[in-house]
């Protein structure tokens, strides 16, 4: 059953199905029983922080319209997509959000971009990125091509 | 002296090496290190690597625990230093001092300079945790800089270059994991989990009934539509009890010392003639549990599951490539079928169940 954004109320990480890890600052999250992978950066990346630490997004996106209605549209779009991908799931619990909303944070400091990706074949994500880690590590050049190696 | 240089040496920010030093002084010292070092080569999934070692001694045992050193002609696909500035005098004391004082920060200047690094830190024991190890995936070649040979982490020789070899493997695409292997015919089941689950003494009880092995520490597996693993270092590590569990009353014909983690590192060929296998296509994934049971039984386990308790084994252990190898290790519990092994006391009976196993492709 496909999710509507206006149902979704507090969330968790759909596990042992799916499997997410920061990697700094870059959220990577797999379903593992559908294979698709999921990149999630920038404001996408702080939404999924902000709703697997017990902020309500129905919250988020209300005080997100206060700054920018489209940034609203998009993180209501975004939440149900990754619901409907079965990567997020109706929490269980009640959990109390500790810290303040880092996606409301950013987009006062005017961010604007929610920057999401899926692959269905995990070589495409390897490529991109095969040995480095993070994106402020300049200088990695190597992008791997079919046929080996080239700088 | 580095010695001096190390106790206490403060630069300026002014005078702190740039990126741009660092790539200079690996490209000073491999020139000059590679005239007077000792030169071996070894295959390592495929690729051959050309070792540059500061003695006989070590070019021999290092190459050893490659898989021994090959001869044939062919290109070298990578080289491998491991030596001391002071020796080629690049960098000069000071600029290794300086490095090897950035902790974490090393592999952001490393990146800087379009190469990948780290330097080893102090435990709690102020023992160093690993060389200074940088690698350049432009031109194949990676160093690990000691500031002197003595320094060498415990575990250097039991695993040799396993850094380098990482990121040279994860740069193609193929990822170095922490697992055991069992291989019969062409087919190989490579054994994940924490530590002390059985990895190492289900490979052992294996190799003693008759499998073959491509490693029981560090393998590298491809991503290929069947995954291949393949040998990185020919050498079995296992405690003295698991020794005597297998070999019973029949002694090592080398009594070996402990290592630093107070296991028995042993060359399996020296035991178990014919026993390593250099690549296998990988059958089946499972995890090992130690159940003392009258048989051992396999069982379906869900890659979710399998995952959550090998994420260890299977990506995070090594430093670099993390995010490629979460990826690699996530799609690899989906393409190979998993499995839970509940493992009897008896090593033989474990063999036997292992090799039905892989030669009928299930329990």
């Amino acid at each position: 059953m496909v999710v509507a954004a206006a149902d979704i109320g507090l969330l968790e990480v759909s596990t042992p199905d799916c499997v997410a890890n920061d990697f700094d600052g870059e959220i990577v999250a797999l379903n593992l029983s559908s294979g698709v992978y999921w990149s999630l950066r920038d404001l996408a990346a702080a939404l999924w922080r902000d709703v697997t630490s017990g902020h309500n997004p129905l919250a988020i996106a209300d005080r997100l319209a206060q700054i920018n209605s489209e940034l609203a549209d998009e993180s209501r779009l975004i939440i149900a997509n990754l619901v409907n991908a079965g990567l997020l799931r109706p929490s269980s619990t009640s959990p109390v959000a500790l810290e303040a909303s880092e996606t409301v944070a950013r987009a006062e400091a005017g961010e604007i971009a929610f920057s999401v990706e899926s692959y269905e074949d995990m070589k495409d994500l390897i490529l991109a990125d095969p040995v480095h880690d993070t994106e402020e590590h300049l200088g990695w050049p190597v992008v791997r091509n079919d046929n080996g190696v080239r700088a | 002296m580095i010695a001096s240089a190390l106790s206490g040496l403060a630069r300026s920010e002014t005078s702190r090496p740039s990126a741009h030093q660092l790539l200079d002084a690996l490209g000073v010292f491999t020139a000059r290190h590679a005239k007077r070092a000792h030169q071996v080569r070894v295959r390592v999934a495929d690729l051959c690597i050309r070792l540059h070692m500061p003695s006989a001694v070590l070019a021999d045992l290092y190459a050893r625990r490659l898989g021994g050193a090959i001869t044939n002609t062919g290109t070298d696909h990578l080289h491998f230093h491991l030596g001391e500035p002071s020796w080629a005098g690049s960098p000069d004391a000071a600029a290794f001092a300086y490095y090897q004082s950035l902790g974490p920060d090393f592999e952001r200047l490393a990146g800087e300079a379009g190469l990948i690094g780290v330097v080893g830190r102090r435990d709690a024991s102020n023992n160093p945790t690993e060389p200074c190890t940088l690698f350049n995936p432009r031109t194949g070649v990676g160093v690990q800089w000691v500031t002197a040979l003595a320094h060498l982490p415990p575990w250097d020789a039991g695993s040799p270059f396993r850094l380098l070899i990482h990121w040279a493997t994860a740069q193609r695409g193929m990822r170095m994991m922490h697992a055991g292997t069992l291989v019969s015919g062409r087919r190989a089941m490579l054994l994940v989990g924490q530590g002390g689950s059985g990895k190492s003494g289900t490979t052992l009880a294996g190799i003693a009934s008759g499998l073959q092995t491509v490693g029981d520490d560090y393998v590298v597996v491809t991503a290929d539509a069947r995954p291949r693993v393949h040998r990185v270092h020919q050498l079995l590590k296992q405690d003295p009890a698991g020794i005597k569990r297998v070999l019973g009353p029949r002694e090592l014909e080398e009594p070996s010392a402990l290592n630093w983690q107070g296991k028995v590192e042993i060359d399996p060929e020296l035991h178990f003639k014919g026993c390593m296998a250099e690549s296998a296509d990988v059958a089946a994934l499972v995890l090992p549990r130690i159940a003392h049971a009258d048989q051992t039984t396999f069982e379906p386990i869900r890659p979710q599951d399998l995952f959550a308790h090998a994420a260890a084994s299977m990506w995070q252990q090594l430093p670099g490539a993390q995010k490629s190898g979460f990826v690699f290790a996530t799609a690899l519990t989906r393409r190979v079928p998993t499995w839970r092994m509940n493992l009897s006391s008896d090593p033989f009976e474990i063999g036997s169940a292992v090799r039905r196993f892989l030669d009928n492709g299930g329990p």
